[in-house]
């Protein structure tokens, strides 16, 4: 069960931001950040911690990825249809 | 490598600027200000509703209060709001006090449900059925 064993917490899954950048941000991009974030706790829950750490990071990467898109989207939107 | 102080420096920047961009989007958004709302490019090129279309419409009318309406326009966004709140209250308490909140986190199943559920939405969404339009922006 997730949660019960210290090390759960060790590795971040990135999956609140995932959700929101999903949502609010850019969709293209957030729904890999969901995916390897999902793939990131199946491994922690399997025990893979280095396999779980190496797909955390990439969940990250696409959260930033989606975030800069999203910003970089919104600043070319608002100036062409000014 | 970047120096730990300096990261934690680089990690407060990052959260104020995420908090300045989210007040500039609701300005910008906000049917109050005289400004053209501009529609969403992946709106505007393909035609179709993504999971997000009508989420900042949704938060404008969430906080003046009219639950109702903010669910006509995005009720995924509604669902998640919460989560956003909490997200900003973290980033505040990051920008003050170096660290942010600790965040819920799901089991993996739940996860891909809620990845179903999430393109599940996108679908119905765009389905011409007049039955489904409580679910469009």
């Amino acid at each position: 069960m997730p949660g019960l064993n210290g090390d759960d917490r060790r590795v971040p899954d990135y999956l609140a931001v995932s959700i929101l950048v999903t949502i609010f941000c850019c969709l293209p991009f957030g729904i890999p950040a969901i995916v390897y974030s999902a793939m990131a706790k199946s491994k922690k829950e399997a025990g893979d911690f280095d396999g779980a750490q190496k797909d955390a990071k990439q969940a990250g990467n696409w959260c930033v990825a989606a975030c800069i898109a999203g910003i970089i989207t919104i600043l070319i939107w608002a100036i062409a249809s000014q | 490598m970047i120096k730990p102080k300096h990261k934690d420096l680089l990690q407060r920047l990052l959260a104020l600027g995420i908090l300045a961009g989210l007040t500039i989007i609701v300005y910008i958004y906000h049917p109050a200000t005289p400004y053209k709302m501009m529609r969403c490019p992946f709106r505007e090129i393909t035609g179709l509703y993504c999971p997000g279309c009508g989420s900042v419409r949704a938060m404008t009318q969430l906080v003046q209060g009219n639950l109702l309406r903010a669910i006509r326009h995005n009720v995924f966004a509604v669902a998640f709001s919460p989560l956003l709140a909490w997200f900003i209250l973290s980033n505040l308490k990051l920008v003050i006090t170096g660290s942010g909140l600790p965040f819920p986190s799901l089991p993996s199943r739940a996860i891909w449900g809620l990845l179903i559920l999430l393109l599940l939405f996108a679908v119905l969404r765009n389905l011409p059925i007049a039955q489904l339009n409580f679910l469009r922006p």
